[in-house]
């Protein structure tokens, strides 16, 4: 085959540019850490990515609904401990209102005591965490409890979606804790009381420790469910930070570069390049035109 | 044989090197022409050589194989750059359909944790948005790149109308020049060259039949220079907004486009029909998909006012066109408390229900094909990018073919410094001979008249 000057300088020329380019892009994979940086780069590679960065942003935002749900849980549950607490010094009320030794005016100063914790026990039960009210079920807008103790929230429970397809039960109806409308709640056993207090009836603040028994069971077995859901919603927030964490993971697997590759990729392509350099300053030049000048 | 004849035959052997330093030295000159083919000197016994019967080193196979080559390798080239805005329309990043989805889809997650939030709400409204925008735009830069095919495929028409009546003008010149049997060489060089341009836009077929039998074709069937250089040219129709190649043949408009599978114009056809096309219908099946069953689902839900049977995009009316006018729908756009994030009105503000059943959609098979949203968009883009690759390969196989065969060219063709320097330094050589003929000649032709004396 002849070599012409034409095509020897023009697969010089190839050669050239071909190693160029091996530059530039060995360059950019070096420099920015990214080997598929678009699509036609490593078709597959790219929209397995797409599905990860996906997976990703929901999984975040799971988790982000899963610390919501968390903080209105937690508030929740110290809303309980205050009420078992409240319910604790109501019934030593009762206890010191039962003894034979205290006078009327002393039943009337218990009464009074227990009057505030009914409406303690209400503003528990119109607990309120970032704007909720947390035992409202779904009317969390509005106090649940109305102030003569009636329930006027829903008994729906919450639940919130930690990833698609992946939910946790995250609210707890007030009545559960507290106590339904009709009659048998905490609030109207501390009425009761009050009112036996305030009557000097003995026998009748007596009566309502174990009505104060009963609400405390309600109360510890809500807490309970509460602490079951929290641990429901931790697990949940878990996964979704798993989901994360992997899809996170997985993208950078999937699209960045490994550094050690890179340059090394980047020390040949500069060699191919200097040695296609070398091979041009090696082109002859002239021939016999310059052997005849 | 006279002394007469032995001067005449120096005189011969004078011009023939002298004829043959000068195609040499145009051969010299002419090392780095474009399309230049190397003249050979060929001799012919007892009438030399003259500059004007040089003939031009040129191997007929070789050239259809390069026309074919080179229009291959426009074809893949254009296709390719064609193709390459699909990299940036379906590239995760900021304002990417992608990216508009993750927020989108988040912020369904985030309503459902504050369904009564009017702050998530409006966030929700606003991810809403960029999802349609974002489908508008990726539809848009579809559109742009058939839009710039098509206008490349008329460009390309008119390239090709103005190479064949220069051609068809050359092809006259040739046959006139020629009728004394000698090659215009110029011309034919100016003629094989205009081919060669018109092979980067279309595919076309030399047939020669004899010295003045030049016909050039559209891919071996329709007349484009006839023989007598009669041109017939291409013009460009318009069809569904897209241009169609079209050529009038005995009279009638006849549609060729299905003809133009390579060059530069088959190229720019083949990307826009192909994977342009295919990445268009596919990202408004996915925008029809979308929007509908949000639709659907939002529809089922109920609003903080109570009421249901709003849609969160227009409804569209067909798959053609539904990313390109993919907008929030009137019912909730710029009212986040339209939004329906609860299944029964009774129990608003906080039911979250439907804002639930909406987040669930993220994962939920319903688009085309059985696979989520997510699915089909990360399959969709698997695809651009697959064509943009193909396509690369596919240019660089072509080109490394039309190398090889530029280079089979070049070893018949081109010009080579040594072998130029050889046969200069050779007809000189015989130049120098021939004078010496014609001195010996002419002292023995002086010797003779000095016999008289």
């Amino acid at each position: 085959m002849r070599i012409t000057d034409s095509s020897a300088y023009a697969a010089l020329n190839k050669r050239l540019s071909a190693a160029r380019v091996d530059v530039a892009d060995a360059m950019e994979r070096a420099s920015s850490g990214v080997k598929v940086a678009k699509p036609s780069d490593d078709p597959v590679a790219y929209a397995a990515a797409r599905r990860e960065n996906n997976k990703r942003a929901l999984a975040d935002a799971g988790v982000r609904a899963t610390e919501l749900a968390t903080t209105h849980l937690t508030g929740a549950d110290e809303a309980l401990a205050s009420a078992t607490d409240t319910i604790a010094h109501a019934k030593e009320l009762a206890l010191q209102g039962a003894s034979a030794s205290l006078g009327a005016d002393q039943r009337k100063d218990l009464a009074q005591q227990v009057r505030q914790l009914r409406d303690q026990m209400i503003s528990l039960g119109n607990t309120q965490v970032a704007g909720s009210f947390v035992f409202g079920g779904f009317k969390d807008e509005t106090p649940p409890f109305d102030p003569l103790g009636q329930f006027v929230g829903d008994s729906n429970v919450k639940e919130v979606s930690a990833y698609p397809g992946l939910k946790a039960s995250a609210s707890l109806p007030g009545e559960q804790a507290f106590g339904t409308s009709a009659g048998n709640n905490v609030f109207s056993t501390l009425d009761q009381l009050a009112t036996a207090l305030e009557n000097n009836d003995q026998a009748g603040a007596r009566s309502h420790i174990d009505g104060l028994d009963n609400d405390e069971k309600r109360m510890l077995a809500a807490r309970s469910r509460l602490g079951s859901m929290m641990n429901g919603v931790s697990t949940a927030q878990s996964v979704a930070d798993r989901y994360s964490y992997s899809a996170k993971n997985e993208a950078a697997r999937l699209t960045e570069a490994d550094q050690v590759s890179a340059v090394t990729d980047l020390l040949k392509a500069k060699s191919a390049l200097d040695a296609a350099l070398a091979v041009a300053q090696q082109m002859p030049t002239g021939g016999l035109l310059k052997s005849r000048s | 044989m006279s002394l007469l004849n032995l001067l005449n035959i120096g005189s011969i052997g004078a011009s023939t090197g002298q004829a043959g330093v000068t195609v040499a030295a145009t051969n010299l000159s002419n090392i780095a022409t474009e399309g230049y083919n190397r003249r050979s000197a060929a001799l012919r016994p007892e009438v030399g050589l003259s500059q004007s019967s040089s003939r031009r080193a040129v191997e007929p196979f070789v050239e259809r194989r390069l026309l074919i080559a080179q229009s291959s390798a426009s074809e893949t080239q254009a296709e390719s750059a064609a193709l390459q805005s699909l990299d940036t329309i379906f590239a995760d990043g900021d304002g990417s359909v992608g990216n508009a989805l993750d927020n989108f889809q988040a912020s369904m997650q985030e309503l459902a944790a504050r369904p009564g939030d009017l702050a998530v709400r409006e966030q929700l409204l606003g991810n809403a948005n960029n999802v349609a925008t974002a489908f508008q735009n990726a539809a848009a830069g579809l559109d742009q790149a058939r839009g710039d095919a098509n206008e490349r495929v008329r460009g390309g028409v008119d390239e090709v109308n103005q190479r064949l009546r220069q051609v068809g003008a050359l092809s006259t010149q040739i046959n006139k020049a020629e009728i004394g049997g000698v090659e215009a060489s110029e011309l034919r060089d100016r003629r094989d060259g205009l081919v060669r341009e018109i092979s980067e836009r279309i595919p076309v077929t030399v047939i020669e039949s004899g010295s003045n039998g030049f016909s050039l074709t559209l891919n071996g069937s329709q007349s484009l220079v006839s023989a007598d250089g009669k041109v017939s040219e291409l013009s460009v129709t318009e069809g569904n907004g897209d241009a169609r190649i079209t050529k009038i043949a005995a009279g009638v408009a006849v549609d060729v486009t299905s003809m133009v599978n390579s060059g530069s114009v088959g190229g720019n056809i083949k990307a826009r029909d192909g994977a342009l096309t295919e990445m268009r219908t596919k990202l408004d099946q996915l925008a029809f998909d979308f929007s509908t069953k949000y639709n659907e689902v939002h529809r089922g839900g109920v609003a903080l006012d109570g009421a249901a049977g709003r849609n969160v995009f227009v409804e569209p009316t067909a798959v053609a066109g539904a990313a390109r006018n993919l907008t929030v729908s009137a019912d909730v756009a710029g009212q986040p408390e339209k939004l329906a994030a609860a299944t029964d009105a009774a129990t608003l503000p906080a039911d979250n229900r439907n804002a639930l059943a909406l987040s669930n959609l993220s994962s939920a098979r319903f688009a085309t094909g059985g696979m989520s949203v997510t699915e089909a968009l990360a399959t969709l883009t698997a695809r651009a990018g697959m064509a943009v690759q193909s396509a690369g390969q596919a240019e660089a196989f072509s080109t490394g073919a039309l190398e090889q065969v530029s280079a089979l060219r070049e070893s018949v063709s081109g010009v080579n410094s040594d072998e130029e320097m050889v046969m200069m330094m050779r007809y000189q050589q015989a130049y120098s001979a021939s004078l010496q003929v014609i001195s010996v000649a002419d002292q023995m032709m002086g010797e003779l008249l000095n016999l008289r004396r």
